[in-house]
C-alpha cells in the first residue's frame, strides 16, 4: 500500500527533485563550466526564486538543455541571452541588462555612496575646526 | 470560549495601548503628572491583556480547534505539538499578535525595569510605545483577526507547509521579531528625545542595550534562517538574495550602523541627530520587513490587490511611521546640537565611514529589491533582480568596510594616529599575508573572490585578537598583571573583539563556501560508490518509513575516507500527506573544514536505483559560528556595566529626580 502511495506521489511530483541527474553534461569541461556559471545567473520563471542552475523543475531540466545546446553550436553567452528573453521575457535574468527602465537600478549604489560619501566630507570637514556660533 | 476570551483581552489592549500613547500625551502637555504617570501602568495592563490573547491562540492551536479559522487553515492534529505550537506564529495573523506581544512586553520593561530611567524621557518613550501598540492592534483587529470563527468546525485541519516543521523555523521568527520590534524601542527614545529637544550621552546609554539586543537577536534570526534553507531545501544554498531575506537584511545593516553611530554619540556626544535618524529608519525598515514578508507584495504585486483592506492600512502604516517620524526629524533635530571636535583621523571619522558603506549598502538592497515592483507597476515590464546584481553592488560596498574594521578599534577619539595604528597591525599584516600564501601555494585555491574573502577574514580576526591583546598589554607587562587587566577591561571591549572576529569568521566562510563548493550527481543502485573530495559515498540500503505525519523513502550511505567508514548517512525523501506536499532531508557529514551533503533524488522507473547528489561544502558552518560568535558579542556589550539600569555614572544622578515637565 505505502510503496504504491510513494509511487503515485513520485509520478505526481515528476521531475520534483533533482533532474539534474537526467541533465548530460557537456564533454568539454571547459564548455560545462560557462553553462553552470551562464544557469546560476538565470531565473527559474516557474519557481519561488531559484535559479535554473539549482532548479529541480522539469522547466529549469529544458532551460539548461537550450544553454548546453546553444553552447555546443558555438553561441556567445550575449547571444544565449538574446535568445533566452525573447522567449521568456527579460525576467530570466537575474541580472538585469542595462537599458532605459534599469540604468537607474545599476547607477543608485554609486549615487548613494557618492551622495552619502559628500554628507560626510562636509561632516568631517566642519568637525575639523571649533564652531564659531556657539 | 477561551478565544473569546483572548478577542476580549485584544480589544481590551486596544484601549489600554490608546489610554498609554493619549493619556501620557496629554499629561504631558498639560503638565499633569498624575495623568502622565498612568503610562507605566497602562503598559504593564497591555502586556497582561496581549499576553492573554496570545495564551489564548496557543492554547487553540495546542487543542487543535478547528472551530477558529486560523487553526484550521495552519494545522493539523497529525502534527507533533511543538509545530502545532509554531503554527501559531507561522502566519500572517497569528504572527502579527507575537510581534505585539514582543512590543508590550518591552513596554512593560520600560517602565518598571529600568528605575534609572529619567521619567520625563521615560514617559515619553511609552507614549510612543502605546501609539505604535494602538496601531498594530487596530490593524490585527480590523483586518488580521485570528480570533474568527468558523460557522460550521471543519473536521480536520487543512495542515502546515512541512518545509517549516523544523525547530530552526520554529524559533526563527520569534528571533527576528524581537529584533524587528527592539528597534521600535530605539524608534521610541528618539521620538522621545527630538519631543524633548535633547539627546545626551545618558540617552545613548539608555539606548543601546536595546539597539545591542535587537541586533543580536536579527544576527542570530538571519543565521538560523540562512542554516535551514542550507539542510532543508535540499540543495545546499544558503543565501538567495530573495526579497524574504533582504526585508531582514535591511534592518540588520541599519541596526549595525545605527550601533557604531550610537557610541559616538554616547562617549563623545555627537553625531546626535544621524543617531536619531538611524534609529527612526531602523525601525522603518523593520515594519518593511514585517510587512513584505507578511503580506505578500513580494510574490506578487497582485497578491497586495486581493485584500485591499490589509493593504492599505499597511501603507498608511508605513506612511504616517516615514511621514510622521521624519517631518518630527526635520522640525526638532536642528535642536540636537554636537559640538565635538575631532579630525579627519580619529574613531570618529573611522565610525562615519561605517555607517557611510552599511547604510548605502542598505539602500542598495531597498533598491535591489523594489525596483522591480515600481518598475512592473509603471511600465509593465517584469525584470528579476537576483544574486549577481547584489554581488555588483553590495559586495564592492562591503570590501572597504571589511578593510577598515581592524583599523576602526585602534584609533583613538578625536585624533587618531594611522601610521601608528598601521606599525600596530604589522603582526596582523603578516598573518594574513601568511594565510594568503598557505591558501595559494598550500591549499591550491585558485578563486580570487575565495581568497579575497579568506584573507580579509583572517586580517579582521586577527586584527580583533590584536585589539585585545594590546589593551591586556600582553606584551609589555607581567603576565600577572596582564591578568588582572583581564577583569578590567570593559565587557564592550570584548563585545567588540567577539563581534568583529564572528564577522571575520562569516566572511571566511561565505567566501569559501560560496566560491569553492563542488558537487557530484550520480545514479546509484545498493552497494555502488559516488566519490567526491577524497570521500567515497556508498548507497548501503534503500527503503520505506513511517514518521508521525508523513511517509518517506530513505537511503543509508556509507561514507569511506581512505577506505575507512567514518560516518553512516541517513537522506530521506518525506510526503506529508495532509498538505500534500514533499521535502527533502538531506545526509550531512559536518566537520570543522566543510560539510558533506548527500542528497536523494527520484528513483529511477521501478528499480532500487536513485539519483543522488553528492556535495562538498568548505567552511560552510563558518558562517553560522561567526554569526552566533558576533550574537553572543553584542549580548556581552550589551550587559557591560555601564549600561546597566540602576547604576549609571553618578554625574548623571541628577537626572533621575527630575520631575515630568509640560513639553
Amino acid at each position: 500500500m505505502m510503496r504504491a502511495l510513494i509511487f503515485g506521489i513520485a509520478v505526481l511530483l515528476a521531475g520534483a527533485a533533482f533532474a539534474q541527474a537526467l541533465d548530460v553534461e557537456l564533454s568539454n569541461p571547459a564548455d560545462e563550466a560557462r553553462a553552470r556559471v551562464l544557469m546560476a545567473e538565470l531565473r527559474c520563471m516557474v519557481c519561488q526564486n531559484e535559479t535554473i542552475d539549482a532548479s529541480p523543475s522539469p522547466f529549469a531540466a529544458e532551460v539548461r538543455a537550450i544553454v548546453r545546446e546553444q553552447i555546443v553550436s558555438g553561441r556567445s553567452d550575449g547571444e544565449i541571452k538574446s535568445y533566452l528573453t525573447a522567449r521568456y521575457g527579460e525576467g530570466i535574468l537575474y541580472r538585469p541588462r542595462v537599458g532605459p527602465g534599469t540604468i537607474l537600478l545599476w547607477l543608485a549604489p554609486w549615487l548613494a555612496l557618492l551622495i552619502g560619501g559628500g554628507a560626510v566630507y562636509v561632516i568631517i570637514k566642519r568637525a575639523a575646526r571649533p564652531p564659531q556660533d556657539l | 470560549m477561551t478565544v473569546e476570551l483572548g478577542h476580549f483581552a485584544l480589544v481590551l489592549a486596544l484601549f489600554l495601548a490608546a489610554l498609554q500613547a493619549g493619556g501620557t500625551w496629554w499629561g504631558l502637555v498639560r503638565g499633569n503628572a498624575a495623568l502622565a504617570r498612568l503610562a507605566a501602568p497602562a503598559a504593564l495592563a497591555q502586556f497582561a491583556c496581549i499576553a492573554l490573547a496570545f495564551g489564548a491562540l496557543l492554547l487553540a492551536f495546542a487543542t487543535s480547534d478547528f472551530s477558529v479559522t486560523l487553526v484550521a487553515n495552519n494545522s493539523h492534529t497529525d502534527k507533533p505539538l511543538i509545530y502545532k505550537l509554531a503554527a501559531t506564529w507561522g502566519n500572517h495573523e497569528g504572527s502579527m499578535v507575537l510581534w505585539v506581544l514582543i512590543l508590550a512586553f518591552f513596554g512593560a520593561l520600560i517602565a518598571y525595569g529600568a528605575p534609572r530611567l529619567p521619567q520625563d524621557l521615560k514617559l515619553r518613550a511609552l507614549a510612543v510605545q502605546g501609539l505604535i501598540g494602538a496601531v498594530f492592534v487596530l490593524f490585527i483587529l480590523l483586518t488580521s483577526n485570528p480570533f474568527l470563527r468558523e460557522a460550521i468546525a471543519p473536521f480536520q485541519g487543512e495542515g502546515f507547509n512541512p518545509v517549516l516543521q523544523d525547530p530552526a523555523l520554529a524559533i526563527h521568527p520569534p528571533l527576528l521579531y524581537i529584533g524587528y520590534v527592539g528597534l521600535s524601542v530605539a524608534f521610541a527614545f528618539a521620538i522621545a528625545a527630538l519631543w524633548k529637544g535633547e539627546v545626551d550621552a545618558a540617552w545613548a546609554r539608555f539606548v543601546r542595550p536595546w539597539i545591542l539586543t535587537a541586533w543580536a537577536a536579527l544576527t542570530i534570526g538571519i543565521a538560523l534562517g540562512s542554516w535551514w534553507a542550507y539542510y532543508e531545501l535540499g540543495w545546499g544554498g544558503w543565501w538567495f538574495w530573495d526579497p524574504v531575506e533582504n526585508a531582514s537584511l535591511m534592518p540588520w545593516l541599519i541596526a549595525t550602523a545605527l550601533l557604531h553611530s550610537a557610541v559616538v554619540t554616547e562617549r563623545r556626544e555627537t553625531m546626535k541627530s544621524w543617531t536619531v535618524f538611524l534609529a527612526l529608519a531602523g525601525f522603518a525598515f523593520s515594519l518593511l520587513g514585517t510587512f513584505l514578508v507578511r503580506s505578500g507584495v513580494l510574490t506578487s504585486v497582485h497578491a497586495f490587490a486581493n485584500d485591499p483592506a490589509r493593504g492599505i492600512f499597511i501603507l498608511g502604516i508605513l506612511g504616517l511611521t516615514l511621514g510622521g517620524s521624519y517631518a518630527l526629524y526635520a522640525w526638532r533635530a536642528p535642536l540636537l546640537k554636537s559640538h565635538a571636535v575631532f579630525a579627519p583621523i580619529s574613531r570618529e571619522s573611522a565610525l562615519l565611514f561605517n555607517n557611510l558603506f552599511l547604510t548605502v549598502s542598505a539602500v542598495t538592497i531597498l533598491v535591489g529589491t523594489l525596483y522591480p515592483l515600481v518598475l512592473e507597476m509603471i511600465t509593465g515590464d517584469i525584470i528579476s533582480v537576483g544574486p549577481p546584481y547584489y554581488n555588483a553592488t553590495v559586495l564592492p560596498l562591503m570590501v572597504p568596510l571589511f578593510m577598515a574594521m581592524p583599523f576602526g578599534p585602534l584609533l583613538a577619539w578625536k585624533r587618531g594616529d594611522l601610521p601608528g595604528v598601521a606599525r600596530r597591525l604589522m603582526t596582523v599584516t603578516g598573518i594574513t599575508v601568511g594565510g594568503l600564501v598557505v591558501g595559494f601555494a598550500l591549499l591550491q585555491v585558485r578563486d580570487g573572490l575565495a581568497l579575497l574573502g579568506a584573507t580579509l577574514g583572517i586580517f579582521i580576526i586577527t586584527g580583533a585578537a590584536k585589539d585585545i591583546f594590546d589593551r591586556l598589554q600582553l606584551n609589555r607587562i607581567s603576565l600577572r598583571r596582564s591578568w588582572n587587566r583581564v577583569r578590567g577591561l570593559p565587557r564592550s571591549a570584548y563585545g567588540t573583539a567577539l563581534a568583529h572576529a564572528g564577522m571575520g569568521i562569516l566572511i571566511m566562510g561565505v567566501a569559501c563556501a560560496g566560491n569553492l563548493r563542488s558537487d557530484e550527481v550520480a545514479i546509484l543502485g545498493p552497494g555502488e560508490t559516488v566519490s567526491i573530495a577524497g570521500y567515497d559515498v556508498r548507497l548501503a540500503e534503500t527503503g520505506e518509513l513511517q514518521g508521525p505525519n508523513y511517509i518517506a523513502e530513505f537511503a543509508n550511505f556509507d561514507v569511506f575516507s581512505e577506505s575507512r567508514l567514518v560516518r553512516r548517512l541517513q537522506a530521506e525523501r518525506r510526503f506529508y500527506p495532509a498538505e500534500g506536499q514533499a521535502t527533502t532531508e538531506v545526509g550531512l557529514h559536518a566537520t570543522l573544514f566543510g560539510d558533506l551533503y548527500v542528497v536523494l533524488g527520484d528513483r529511477q522507473g521501478d528499480t532500487d536505483r536513485f539519483a543522488v547528489t553528492v556535495a562538498i561544502h568548505p567552511l560552510v558552518r563558518w558562517i553560522w559560528a561567526g554569526a552566533l560568535m558576533m550574537c553572543f558579542g553584542g549580548l556581552v556589550s550589551a550587559s557591560d556595566g555601564r549600561f546597566r539600569i540602576g547604576a549609571p555614572r553618578p554625574a548623571k544622578k541628577a537626572t533621575t529626580k527630575r520631575e515630568v515637565e509640560p513639553a
